[in-house]
Parts: C-alpha cells; sequence; structure tokens
C-alpha cells in the first residue's frame, strides 16, 4: 500500500491535518487543497489514488470538482466527506462517480478502512488478495486463509478483521469497532462487550490455525493489529 | 350561540312585543273609531229624516215615514219629554237566525210641535266584519314581516360571515411549518377586511420567526459536525501517540464517548429540522415487513448481547406509501428503544398487521408518562446513550404520514402501536 498518493480536499485546516497525519502513517503520500481552485489544479496537473472530496468548499460546490473529474474520464476514487449528511448529496455524489461517501463526523479508523477498500479495489484488479506474512485475506470472496488454510470466520469476524488489517499498526478504539460493525446502531448497547467477544472469537481462530496473534488489546479501551 | 342569532333574539323580541300590544291596541282603536262613525251617521241620519219630514208639511208625516225603511221607527207621544239616547243591542235582524248587534239612536222629537219618539239604528255586522279583517291583516302583515326579518338574517348569516367563516377555516388549517399562503378571501366589509390584514400579518410573523429558527437549529447543527469531526480525528490521533499510559488512555476513551453523543445528538436535530422541513418528499409503495425484518437483522448484536427473545408477528403484503429513510428511521427508534430499555433476557416483540404496527418490550415495570414521551428532550432514562429525541422523530414521522402513534402498558410490556394508513402495491 506504500506510495499510494492521495488528495485531500478540505478547507477546515485542523481536520485536514487529522487526516493528513492519520493517512501518512500508513505510509500514503497525501496532498492536500484547502479549496476549490486549488483541488482542480492539483487533479489536472497529477494523478492520484484516491481522492478525499470535502463537499462544503468555500469558493464552489466540491460537487464541481466531481463533474470535473468525471468530464476529464479521471478514473480516482473519490471518497465525499460531507457535513451535510444529505441523502441527496449523497446520490447526486455517487452518480457523479464517487466511490464512497462519509459523513461528518467520522472516526479516521473508519476513513483509513475506506480509503485501503479503494486502493485495493483499484489496485488488485482481477487478484483480490491481500497477504500480511502467513495471512491471506480474498477480498472477493470474503474469504481468509492461514498458511493456506482456509479458516472460517462469520461475517461480524471477518469484517472485524479487514477493519483491524486495513488500520494496522494503529490503535482502533472501540466506539469506532463499534459503529463501523453495527453501523448507526451502536447507542443501543450499554456497553461494547459484544466487540470483545468478536475479538475473543477471531483471536482463537486466528491462533488455532496458526497465526500470530497480531491482534493487541490497548488498556481495554481499543485493538491494535500489530505487524512490526 | 351565533353572534347573529345573539341580535336577532333582541330584535324577535321586540317584534313579539310590538306585535302582542299593537293588535288590540289596533283592535280597540278601530273599533272606537267606527263606532264614532256610526254615530254621527245615525245622528246624520235623524237630522236628514226630520228636515224631509218638516219640508213635506203638509202632509201626514206618517205616510212617508214608511219610505225611510226598517232601520227607522216613528212613534207619537202622548207628552213630550227631553230624551236623547244611544246604545248598543243585540237583536235577532228580520230575516236571519243570529242575534246581530246593533246600534241605536232612541230620541223624542218635536215635529211641528207634536212630540215623536225616534228611533234609527244601524245593524254593525259590516263594521265588525270590517274590524276582524284589519286586525287579520295587520295580524298576517306582521307575522309576515318577522318571518321575513328571520329569513333575510339566515340568508345574511351565510353570505355576510362567508368571509369570516373562511377566515377562521384557513386558521384552523394554518401550520406554522408549511410555507403555502393563508389564501384569505377578498371581503368588502371593513370590519373583517382589517381582520384579514391583522390575520396575514400575524401569520407571516409567525412563519418568517418558525423559519429562523429552523435554519438557525440547521446552521448551528451543520457547522457543528466540523468542530465535531476535528475533536473526534484529534482525539483519534492522541490514541496513536506513544508512550500512552492507561490513565491517559482511560480519558481518551471518556472523552470519546461524549463526542460521540454529541454527534448523535446533532445528527439527530439536523434530522428533526430536515422532517420539519419537508426535505423527504420522495414517497414509495413500501413494503413493511421488509423494512422491519432489514432494521431487525442490524440489531441482532444487541438482540444477543441482551439475550433478548424475539417474537415477530409480520403479515406479508402491508404497504404503505411513505419515505423509505423515513420508514427505517421509525421502525429504527422504536426498535433501538424498545432493545435498549429492555431488561436483560427480557421480551421484544413486533407485530404487523393490516394497518397496525406494535412494538412491545419488557423494561422498567412501571407504565411511562404519556405526557411526556414524545417531548423533546424528555428522557425517560438515565441512560446516558439516549438524548431523548427518538420518540419525538417517530411522532413526528407519524404525524407527517398520518398514522396514529399510541402507547400503553400491558401486561408489564411497553407497547408502541402505531394505526397504519396501508396502501394496495400499485405494482401488483
Amino acid at each position: 500500500m506504500a506510495g499510494m498518493k492521495i488528495l485531500i480536499v478540505e478547507d477546515e485546516p485542523e481536520l485536514r491535518k487529522s487526516m493528513v497525519s492519520y493517512l501518512s502513517s500508513e505510509h500514503y503520500l497525501c496532498d492536500e487543497a484547502a479549496d476549490y481552485k486549488t483541488a482542480l489544479d492539483k487533479i489536472e496537473s497529477l494523478d492520484y489514488d484516491c481522492i478525499l472530496l470535502d463537499l462544503g468548499l468555500p469558493d464552489g460546490n466540491g460537487l464541481a470538482i466531481l463533474r470535473e473529474l468525471k468530464n476529464n474520464k479521471k478514473t480516482e476514487g473519490v471518497i465525499i466527506i460531507s457535513a451535510k449528511d444529505s441523502i441527496d448529496d449523497k446520490i447526486t455524489g455517487l452518480n457523479l462517480g464517487a466511490d464512497d461517501y462519509l459523513s461528518k463526523p467520522f472516526h479516521l479508523s473508519e476513513l483509513g478502512a475506506r480509503v485501503a477498500a479503494i486502493i485495493r479495489r483499484r489496485n488488485f484488479e482481477g487478484s483480490n488478495l491481500l497477504q500480511l506474512n502467513e495471512l491471506t485475506i480474498d477480498t472477493a470472496a470474503k474469504t481468509i486463509s492461514v498458511h493456506g488454510t482456509p479458516v472460517v470466520l462469520t461475517r461480524k469476524e471477518y469484517d472485524l478483521l479487514v477493519y483491524l488489517v486495513s488500520n494496522k499498526n494503529r490503535v482502533i478504539s472501540k466506539n469506532a469497532i463499534a459503529e463501523h460493525l453495527t453501523k448507526d446502531e451502536a447507542d443501543v448497547f450499554d456497553n461494547f462487550d459484544f466487540i470483545y467477544a468478536h475479538i475473543k472469537n477471531l483471536k482463537r481462530k486466528l491462533t488455532q490455525a496458526g497465526c500470530n496473534d497480531y491482534i493487541k488489546t490497548v488498556y481495554g479501551m481499543g485493538y491494535k493489529f500489530q505487524t512490526g | 350561540m351565533k353572534l347573529l342569532n345573539r341580535s336577532i333574539q333582541s330584535y324577535l323580541l321586540y317584534a313579539i312585543g310590538i306585535f302582542i300590544i299593537s293588535v288590540p291596541l289596533f283592535y280597540f282603536v278601530i273599533k272606537q273609531i267606527i263606532s264614532l262613525d256610526v254615530d254621527r251617521a245615525l245622528r246624520l241620519q235623524r237630522a236628514e229624516i226630520i228636515k224631509r219630514i218638516e219640508r213635506i208639511s203638509d202632509r201626514d208625516p206618517f205616510a212617508i215615514l214608511d219610505a225611510f225603511g226598517p232601520d227607522i221607527i216613528f212613534n207619537r207621544l202622548q207628552v213630550y219629554r227631553s230624551y236623547d239616547s244611544l246604545y248598543t243591542v243585540k237583536k235577532i235582524a228580520p230575516g236571519g237566525n243570529h242575534p246581530v248587534s246593533y246600534r241605536i239612536l232612541e230620541s223624542n222629537m218635536l215635529i211641528r210641535g207634536l212630540p215623536y219618539k225616534i228611533v234609527v239604528q244601524n245593524s254593525l255586522v259590516n263594521s265588525q266584519d270590517l274590524i276582524r279583517s284589519i286586525v287579520l291583516i295587520v295580524g298576517l302583515l306582521l307575522i309576515l314581516i318577522i318571518t321575513g326579518l328571520l329569513l333575510i338574517n339566515r340568508r345574511l348569516s351565510k353570505s355576510l360571515w362567508r368571509p369570516f367563516n373562511h377566515t377562521l377555516t384557513r386558521l384552523e388549517e394554518f401550520r406554522v411549518d408549511r410555507l403555502e399562503p393563508l389564501g384569505l378571501m377578498h371581503t368588502d366589509i371593513d370590519e373583517f377586511a382589517s381582520l384579514n390584514r391583522a390575520i396575514d400579518t400575524l401569520a407571516q410573523n409567525n412563519r418568517r420567526l418558525f423559519g429562523l429558527q429552523k435554519e438557525f437549529t440547521e446552521n448551528a447543527s451543520h457547522e457543528m459536525q466540523t468542530p465535531l469531526a476535528v475533536l473526534q480525528t484529534k482525539l483519534e490521533l492522541l490514541l496513536q501517540t506513544s508512550p500512552l499510559s492507561e490513565a491517559q488512555a482511560n480519558l481518551i476513551d471518556e472523552l470519546f464517548q461524549a463526542v460521540q453523543r454529541m454527534s448523535r445528538l446533532n445528527k439527530t436535530l439536523l434530522l428533526l429540522t430536515r422532517l420539519d422541513n419537508h426535505q423527504f418528499a420522495e414517497k414509495e409503495y413500501l413494503p413493511l415487513k421488509e423494512v422491519i425484518e432489514k432494521i431487525i437483522s442490524q440489531y441482532d448484536e444487541a438482540v444477543k448481547a441482551k439475550d433478548l427473545r424475539l417474537t415477530l408477528e409480520l403479515r406479508d403484503e402491508v404497504f404503505c406509501y411513505m419515505n423509505r429513510t423515513l420508514a427505517e428511521i421509525l421502525v429504527n427508534n422504536l426498535v433501538s428503544n424498545a432493545i435498549r430499555h429492555n431488561i436483560v433476557s427480557g421480551d421484544l416483540q413486533v407485530c404487523l398487521e393490516k394497518d397496525l404496527m406494535e412494538v412491545k418490550n419488557s423494561g422498567q415495570p412501571i407504565a411511562l408518562d404519556e405526557q411526556k414521551i414524545f417531548t423533546r428532550f424528555q428522557k425517560i432514562s438515565t441512560d446516558p446513550n439516549s438524548i431523548g429525541l427518538g420518540l419525538s422523530i417517530v411522532q413526528k414521522i407519524c404525524e407527517l404520514n398520518g398514522f396514529e402513534l399510541y402507547y400503553r402498558f400491558d401486561e408489564h410490556k411497553h407497547c408502541f402501536s402505531i394505526g397504519l394508513k396501508p396502501t394496495e402495491d400499485v405494482r401488483s
């Protein structure tokens, strides 16, 4: 994944900084644009693997950038980031060729997972295999194997593993995991014990298949997939 | 009582009073006038007779007296005694069967020095008929006037008050959150015209203020999203720093929870303003069973975590013509409430019938206060994850779709039922 170029179009400097900081630690090359014009200039002169696009730019609607990309037959993966959380924007954006939609506020780990998914989709055409030492994840068939031996995971366990791997070597809070696994329904839980149960099962299945114990608990408040 | 009836009541009382007084008064006055007239006629008749008798002086007066007809009687008197009297008697007229009133003038007179008694009489039958007719006509006229007044009044109340009634209907339908104009009727009546003007101004002001308030909420929520995003991402970055002590990790975790709550609250507020703005106009024929099953499947984790007994009684082929997002939010809020406020190993039942959807759950063994549960920010529980907006959103969605929403506490279960407005699926 290293060396992938990402353009972050976001007018709020602090948010931009956070995104750059988080994504850079995954060895993505991050470029920034704070307004419509800068973003257009950069898109025209460079090729990116993924563009994170804030729709509410001060000098023009982010949707205009999408239209520009489409007109120029650019094939960058685009994730729309919007403060509006409006369905109209989402539908318009996806119709204009955006690949994904994330509404503010979001978890950086969620952003990381979405970016990873887009880059995977763009760069592993034909082969959807994600190799991490002895662990292989087939993102097309949604199956995994350890040392070539298939390991059967539940849907939730698989989602959890991909989420952790997409944000490897970074701490992911239980909150972010809960929201990722249950979407908007995370608020009905009194606690996040169910995450603990899934993690425990996942760890057990992986180690039983002879996989290293990559999943680390961080003070009971989060988890980390540690490869290094 | 209607305003117009109140005023007509006074008129009516006055008219009846006049009627009661005027008819007898009329009767007596006319009777008096006629009687005076008859008396004068009798006297004139007598004077005429005497004059004629004196003119034909050479002949016996009695020879011609018969020519005066039956109503005049002459009698020769022995001695003259001054006498003059007018009176009324009842007697049977010649050729009649019933006694009839007669006015009689009886007087003693000296004609050419000889004393005579002269009686002149006049039947009152004609005058009495006249009086009766007059009184009858007057009475009829009065009745005609009164009924006419009432009828005119009723017609007036329809036409005159039409602008007012129209204004009233429009006011009853007035919704501060809708944009359609009030459309008050044009009227020539000054009072109504100024009333309409005042109401129009009032409505416009109300709508403007409501719009401003809505706009403020929406803007505030939007503006809040970005700082919240900054806060949340910075916390995540803080989480990546090392060394990180357990105490610091716990602090970050607690901050996370607070940010989450705030952003949820914010999103819900945004949703409410969008509902108020009618931004979910797109409708489709929704199979409700599918919607419920989809939402329930999203909660399987939570249902398992609380070890809830889940019972679904969902009827097929129940369609509602509504917005999909709103239908999902509606079901979602009811189900998530039923899970959140449930007890461990409790019950969760969802029923769908032709025109009814019910979500039942076990929980606190006391009924909730119906007055309060649908109020915004009225928290029923101490659960920090509950922000007290879920049910008011449910209520709002029901209101937008014309559904009825009820709450009851039945057999130790909290039950929210929605009276649906099902439609036939047009596709099938």
